[in-house]
């Protein structure tokens, strides 16, 4: 029985030689399969996918240096003169967040004439005009019938523009006084 | 004769005892394949948003939520975790916003990490042992008056894989 059972193992034996290569090959087999990495029969891995939304609104928001600028007649020669505001340049800063391929315009409305209001004497409001500097910031002369263009912007940013504004004097046709006027920036087209 | 037939019996011994040896041999290295490979991830939501905000009063907008994680796999078991952005935010007029304007800050560091995408990059956003069962994330988003007004949208990929 026992000499049975061993024939299912008469390859190894009948020829010695055969029989070493076969088990050397088993055994190299064997081995290298326990020890290759288990990397290289399967790697589990699992996704998640997020969406991610980014809401970016148009606006806009305007910055002055100085809220008020003044002109003074400070020497009298009887003819006209140009006077520079007391305050220096007036820097005019617009931050924008602008719809793609827009442009967004920079408006000065004036909505009066000067007028003293203790003796209700006017003063053109144009005779006060301005220059200016920065990119899309443009020269003008104040209109109370109609707004005038400050800058004329393309695109999102921040855009700085420096404007110096003068009054034009006319000491015979304009007298003494206190004249006051508001001025309001408007941006359209954002 | 007598001894040859011997000389085989012994010989066809050895080589059911060799046999057997090379068996438990490769039984006991061979483990290691035979181990369970499975990982789940899971995130919620599935979606966030960046609300629109004045870049002047914050330059930084956090996500309307922040993003829970959950890895799950065999006990003891090493896992590595990658995010991915395949391209920058855009918006449906095709006009874009880097992605690197994204980031997010991660818990529990460890096993998780901050960092800032990058468009078509595996970022590694964390390994470790064993399950993780409460990661957070808070995504951010740098805000510029820069950008054009619009809404962009971008999907980046989680993938962990059990190492």
């Amino acid at each position: 029985m026992k000499e049975q059972s061993f024939t299912r193992l008469r390859p190894f034996s009948r020829n010695k030689g055969s029989a070493k290569i076969f088990l050397l090959l088993l055994s190299s087999l064997f081995i290298v399969l326990g020890f290759l990495p288990e990397s290289l029969f399967s790697q589990a891995s699992d996704n998640a996918t997020l969406s991610l939304t980014a809401y970016v609104s148009a606006r806009c928001k305007i910055e002055v240096n100085t809220s008020m600028i003044s002109f003074t007649r400070s020497t009298w020669t009887g003819q006209p003169q140009t006077i520079a505001a007391n305050e220096g340049p007036f820097t005019l800063t617009i931050k924008m967040t602008s719809n793609s391929g827009s442009t967004v315009n920079v408006w000065l409305v004036a909505s009066s004439d000067l007028k003293d209001a203790s003796t209700g004497y006017t003063i053109p409001i144009g005779t006060i005009s301005w220059t200016a500097q920065g990119a899309g910031f443009c020269a003008g002369q104040l209109n109370n019938a109609s707004p005038v263009l400050a800058a004329r912007l393309s695109g999102s940013g921040i855009f700085n523009g420096s404007l110096n504004f003068s009054f034009a004097d006319d000491p015979k046709n304009f007298a003494p006084g206190n004249y006051q006027a508001t001025v309001t920036i408007l941006v359209t087209g954002i | 004769m007598k001894m040859r037939k011997k000389k085989r019996v012994v010989l066809k011994t050895r080589s059911a005892f060799s046999l057997v040896v090379l068996l438990l041999l490769w039984v006991s290295t061979a483990e290691p394949v035979a181990r369970p490979q499975w990982i789940n991830l899971s995130i919620s939501p599935s979606a966030i948003s960046f609300p629109a905000a004045d870049p002047d009063d914050q330059p930084v907008v956090r996500a309307s939520n922040q993003m829970s994680l959950t890895i799950s796999l065999p006990q003891s078991r090493n896992w590595v975790l990658y995010l991915r952005a395949e391209g920058d935010l855009s918006s449906a007029q095709g006009v874009t916003i880097p992605i690197s304007n994204v980031s997010w800050v991660a818990s529990p560091k460890p096993p998780l990490l901050d960092g800032i995408l990058v468009a078509g990059k595996n970022i590694q956003l964390g390994s470790g042992q064993g399950r993780l069962y409460n990661g957070v994330l808070t995504f951010s988003f740098n805000n510029s008056w820069n950008y054009c007004a619009g809404t962009y949208n971008q999907i980046i990929t989680f993938t962990a894989t059990q190492l």
